[in-house]
């Protein structure tokens, strides 16, 4: 489930998109520290102005942890926290890397106009 | 989120799924704003988790028994038993039509003349499962091929076969004399190309819809 909610509801067209692929957004929350749930939609919405469902959310953190990408650690309470792994660092900064240069030879382009 | 809606979301989303992940989720839903967002949401969420459920080495989610046929004989599960379920779709259907028939039009000759009142309901509800039958029989046939990673050749023809026997069939009403209690049964009359052409589509595009999701989500 991929469908995201943007926090800012703008229609001005000249507005910069935001972000919004679950599982990758998942694990750039992660690469800073373990969070549970809500702390990780909070951190996202700061991270990329994208607001996660709670589904959405739970869809990503199921599909990382069957990877291997992201671990459970002790509950606190009535609160789950992830952990992303080695793996997930791993597979974080390829896809950001490839990202980046995605972004770079796009702007490149732009300039050259 | 209210309590018992958060447990009863949580109980949209597959066993195996629930077992592991179940209590965390009905913990964050409770502690979150809920709203119509978030509902639509886990809903949405809920839905494609049974449609393409998370996997872990293979043993997290079993393949069905209707996935594990489909590859041990997709000539059955592809082609005989989308058309039993048509079948059997087309017979309630006309059981309905037959009912009603006896029920709300005693002194008719046909029970396709205009109706009110409850009769509205009634057919209208028999000819939803008419109209209905091949598109949902189509849409279980596409489910199966994605969830099992058929090949394309098996649901192409089992949907080729229902989108046939759809284009082909018609009712027919038949009712010598109103002291009879008439009979209704299904002809294959005149192809009607146009019936056949849509059932094929939704069936083929719920079936890449539902294979590229599931593909997408493994690429990950």
């Amino acid at each position: 489930m991929r469908s995201t909610r943007d926090v800012d509801a703008k229609n001005d067209t000249t507005e910069p998109g935001h972000y919004s692929d679950p599982s990758l957004l998942v694990l750039a929350s992660l690469a800073d520290g373990p969070k549970h749930g809500h702390a990780m939609i909070e951190d996202i919405v700061e991270l990329s102005g994208t607001r996660l469902g709670p589904g959405t959310l739970y869809g990503a953190i199921a599909r990382l942890e069957q990877q291997g990408l992201i671990k459970p650690l002790e509950p606190e309470e009535r609160r789950q926290p992830y952990k992303i792994t080695a793996a997930g660092l791993r597979v974080l900064r390829a896809k950001l890397t490839t990202l980046h240069q995605f972004s770079k030879a796009g702007l490149k382009r732009l300039e050259a106009l | 989120m209210n309590r018992r809606l958060a447990r009863m979301l949580v109980r949209i989303y597959p066993r195996a799924w629930r077992e592991r992940y179940g209590a965390e989720f009905a913990n964050m839903l409770e502690d979150g704003p809920g709203g119509l967002g978030a509902l639509v949401d886990v809903l949405g969420s809920a839905l494609y988790e049974r449609v393409s459920p998370t996997v872990k080495g293979g043993d997290m989610v079993a393949p069905s028994r209707w996935e594990t046929w489909g590859a041990r004989a997709p000539w059955a599960v592809f082609g005989i038993a989308p058309a039993v379920l048509l079948a059997a779709a087309y017979f309630v259907a006309l059981m309905i039509l037959w009912t009603g028939w006896q029920m709300f039009l005693p002194n008719e000759r046909t029970p396709f003349v205009p109706v009110e009142g409850w009769a509205v309901v009634w057919f209208g509800v028999g000819r939803v499962l008419y109209y209905g039958a091949p598109v949902l029989a189509g849409l279980w046939l596409a489910l199966v091929a994605a969830r099992g990673r058929s090949r394309v050749l098996w649901p192409l023809l089992g949907a080729g076969l229902m989108a046939v026997i759809d284009g082909a069939v018609q009712v027919q009403a038949v009712r010598p004399s109103l002291s009879q209690a008439g009979r209704v049964q299904l002809l294959v009359a005149d192809w009607h190309p146009g019936y056949s052409v849509a059932v094929l589509a939704c069936t083929m595009a719920a079936y890449w819809l539902l294979r590229i999701r599931r593909e997408r989500a493994r690429a990950f």
